[in-house]
């Protein structure tokens, strides 16, 4: 998944922006980069402007919700890995995450260790944590 | 002649016509004849002159000493007053044409002879009136019997008489027609042939008529039996002793249908008295004058007192208000009616209770009013049912909220518990520096060598490197403030919430009615954060008395109504955020409220309906239909107003009202 061995880049969604910071210090120890949007649109613009090998969105956002946005990253990059994290399970009719190709569905608040699981799954990562690229913060 | 009255005689002396002079007869007689006595009225006639009255006449004397005297005498009527013939000299001839003429006496006068007149006339005159009153005792008699008979016959009740042997001597047609027994005849026959063996032996009517033939007296009885027709029927039977025969007298007297009426009489007060005896609510009678007639017992145990004792008192006294006062008074003089006031019962030596009372004219058989009937009805229940709804319903909008809020919470749960996890491996990385930190310190405090000096803070950095301590220094601060400013974010949800999920305290409490507005749409806005605007005109206003939950939950109601009506016309598909616009101004006493909603409206034909208990257009499961109801209740109960209207631009207004001195605020808290 990674291309010239340079670490994956994950881009992270919420309107609020200590979720950002909670999520980017969970994953600080990841072989990975953490890029933060704070809304969807302008996750779009970042999605356009560089390479992005994950998604992970809230789902209730004002303006675009979570849902849209990832409808919209399958349709322009469906190689991009799409995961959704909500405090709103309930909301997601059943067959809506297939029907969006969600990796996976992660409900608010979150456990530390399903978290990082569900993104090192998503960006294909194996082996031990600990091997820390930062890039984002 | 004593007794009689005055002794009315008539002279006739038709021979002396032209005469006078002394066989002067007619005056010689009436001289002689007044002699009877002092009430004697003498009358002189020629001849039985056309119009002669003979009827009230006691006597007739006719002087007989010429032919037309015997013609007068002959030509009067035999069945009337005796009739003296009066002869001038005695002579068999004479006399015995006097007795052929029809005279009833024959004497013979003249003047100064005059006993054997007085005696005749006095002897016919006191026979006659002796046969002039038994013939009218007789017609008396005659006359009594007929009206006797005709009551007998007429008489509902079947009477026969019967003798020792118990047969009928006489009985009248009721009798057979009553015992369905046909027109035959009766006289002589048994009794116990006529009535129905049932009645007759059955229910002991025999012994009753031998009780009475020996003259006992004997009380009336009620005996039933079926008639030959198959029907039957229920008679009062008397039986009297007769004394004279020896006979006795039955009397029947078909009481089915009194019987059958006093029965449903019976059943009816019966019913009346379990009805008002099952009844919950108090029934209190009222004379015209207002004083207790009856109580039922849920009014015993209203008023405590029992119904003897409230018999005759004015139902006033335990009239808390006026305006109950009022009602009352209304129905006894106006026959007004009144349904279901709320108001509140002084019992002495009790506390004030709610009632609804409701009064109406009693009137009689007549039509004329008669009192009044009044209805109390015990609110203590239905107050603590309504309380007990009015929270229940303020729950399940807490439990409508409950998702929401749930979701407020953990947005800042979600990232203090990261920052917690991350901040405890900080607490690690800062051991191993602070580890990495004492020898370089030791050394520095012992004039160690440069070289081991710098190999300690070789040592230091390597482990300050590994933990990444510029991050550590960067971050470390900002993540424990911004956790303390999400589980602030918390603490603020909770306590809206709890303010709001309580119960009211009993008293009204000063409260700001701009606070209660503003938690109120922090709870609220957490189901509709990116959906809706709330804007905010808060005019000035002082505290108010008032249940702080019960209008929080006013605002609740309210509010959450306008979210919904937003995320309606969103459903309808209209795009864009919705406004809730919140607007505070004091007028007078009075603080007013408004809220409004550019969401969906209310159909005007709704309008006098969204306040009706149960009454929702919200999908099943979204709520019980009491929200605006039980709100209605509450501002009423507040003393003030809650109103709805529907502009025609769209959307919906709610005004509510109310009072600032919170006086009409009323008893209890609508919690």
């Amino acid at each position: 998944m990674t291309a010239g061995g340079d670490p994956p880049v994950l881009l992270v969604v919420d309107d609020e922006p200590h979720i950002l910071a909670a999520i980017s210090r969970t994953l600080r120890r990841e072989p990975l980069v953490v890029v933060t949007a704070g809304s969807a649109a302008e996750a779009l613009g970042i999605l356009a402007g560089r390479r992005i090998d994950a998604v992970l969105s809230d789902h209730k956002m004002p303006g675009m919700d979570g849902t849209e946005l990832l409808r919209r990253v399958g349709a322009l990059a469906p190689g991009t890995a799409r995961l959704l994290i909500t405090g709103w399970t309930a909301d997601l009719e059943p067959g809506r995450r297939d029907e969006l190709g969600l990796v996976a569905v992660i409900p608010k608040p979150w456990d530390d260790a399903e978290l990082r699981r569900a993104v090192r799954s998503a960006l294909g990562i194996h082996g031990p944590a600990g091997a820390c690229v930062r890039d984002g913060l | 002649m004593e007794g009689g009255g005055a002794l009315r005689i008539l002279i006739l002396a038709p021979q002396d016509e032209g005469s006078a002079g002394p066989r002067d007869r007619p005056g010689l007689l009436a001289r002689a004849l007044a002699r009877l006595g002092p009430g004697v009225e003498l009358r002189v006639a020629r001849g039985p002159e056309p119009g002669l009255e003979l009827g009230d006449l006691d006597l007739v004397v006719v002087d007989v000493e010429g032919p037309e005297g015997l013609a007068c005498l002959g030509a009067l009527a035999p069945d009337g007053p005796p009739r003296i013939a009066v002869l001038a000299a005695a002579g068999d001839e004479a006399a015995e044409r006097a007795w052929r003429a029809g005279a009833t006496d024959c004497v013979v006068f003249r003047d100064g002879a005059d006993e054997a007149l007085l005696a005749s006339a006095a002897e016919h005159v006191w026979a006659f009136r002796e046969a002039r009153a038994r013939a009218r005792a007789a017609r008396r008699i005659e006359s009594l019997e007929d009206q006797n008979d005709a009551i007998v016959e007429a008489i509902p009740a079947g009477l026969a008489v019967l003798d020792e042997g118990l047969r009928v001597v006489r009985a009248n047609p009721t009798l057979p027609r009553l015992l369905e027994m046909g027109a035959g005849h009766l006289v002589g026959r048994p009794i116990s042939e006529l009535v129905p063996a049932e009645l007759f032996e059955g229910a002991g009517v025999r012994g009753m008529v031998e009780a009475a033939l020996r003259g006992r007296e004997v009380s009336p009885r009620l005996a039933r039996c079926r008639l030959p027709g198959g029907g039957r029927r229920a008679f009062e039977v008397r039986a009297r002793h007769l004394a004279a025969g020896g006979h006795v007298l039955l009397l029947l007297l078909d009481v089915t249908e009194r019987e059958r009426l006093s029965r449903r009489l019976e059943a009816v007060e019966r019913y009346h008295e379990s009805v008002l005896g099952s009844l919950d609510s108090a029934v209190v009678g009222l004379d015209g004058a207002g004083r207790v007639t009856s109580a039922n017992p849920a009014a015993e145990a209203l008023l405590g007192r029992s119904a003897g004792s409230l018999r005759g008192r004015p139902l006033w006294s335990w009239l808390a208000s006026r305006e109950a006062r009022e009602a009352v008074e209304r129905a006894l003089a106006e026959g007004g009616r009144t349904r279901d006031l709320e108001t509140e019962l002084r019992p002495p030596g009790a506390g004030p209770q709610p009632v609804a009372l409701s009064c109406a004219p009693r009137v009689d058989a007549g039509g004329a009013r008669d009192g009044a009937v009044v209805l109390l009805r015990d609110l203590r229940g239905i107050r603590e049912l309504q309380a007990q709804v009015m929270q229940a319903e303020k729950l399940a909008s807490v439990g409508q909220l409950a998702a929401g809020v749930a979701h407020e919470i953990n947005n800042p749960m979600g990232f203090i518990h990261a920052n917690l996890v991350q901040l405890a491996e900080y607490a690690d990385d800062l051991d191993r520096i602070v580890e990495a930190l004492r020898p370089l310190l030791r050394a520095a405090r012992r004039g160690t060598p440069d070289a081991e000096l710098r190999a300690a803070a070789e040592t230091l950095l390597a482990a300050w490197e590994a933990a990444d301590g510029d991050f550590l220094a960067a971050d470390l601060g900002k993540a424990v403030r911004e956790s303390l400013e999400g589980s602030d974010r918390i603490r603020h949800i909770v306590r809206d919430l709890r303010d709001f999920a309580r119960r009211d305290p009993e008293e009204p409490v000063p409260t700001d009615v701009h606070e209660a507005l503003d938690s109120t749409v922090r709870i609220v806005s957490s189901i509709a954060k990116h959906t809706v605007r709330f804007e905010r005109d808060y005019g000035e206003l002082p505290l108010i008395p008032l249940h702080p939950v019960g209008i929080r939950q006013v605002f609740m109601n309210l509010l959450v109504n306008a979210v919904q009506a937003i995320e309606a016309r969103r459903e309808a598909g209209e795009s864009g955020t919705g406004c809730v616009r919140l607007q505070t101004r004091h007028a007078g006493d009075r603080a007013r409220i408004r809220i409004e909603d550019d969401g969906v409206g209310i159909p005007p034909k709704l309008l006098d309906r969204i306040f009706d208990p149960f009454f929702t257009t919200k999908e099943v499961g979204s709520g019980m239909g009491l929200g605006l109801s039980t709100s209605f209740a509450i501002v009423r109960r507040h003393g003030g107003s809650l109103r709805a209207e529907s502009p025609d631009h769209g959307g919906a207004v709610f005004h509510v009202e109310l009072p600032l001195n919170g006086a009409a605020a009323g008893s209890g808290p609508p919690r």
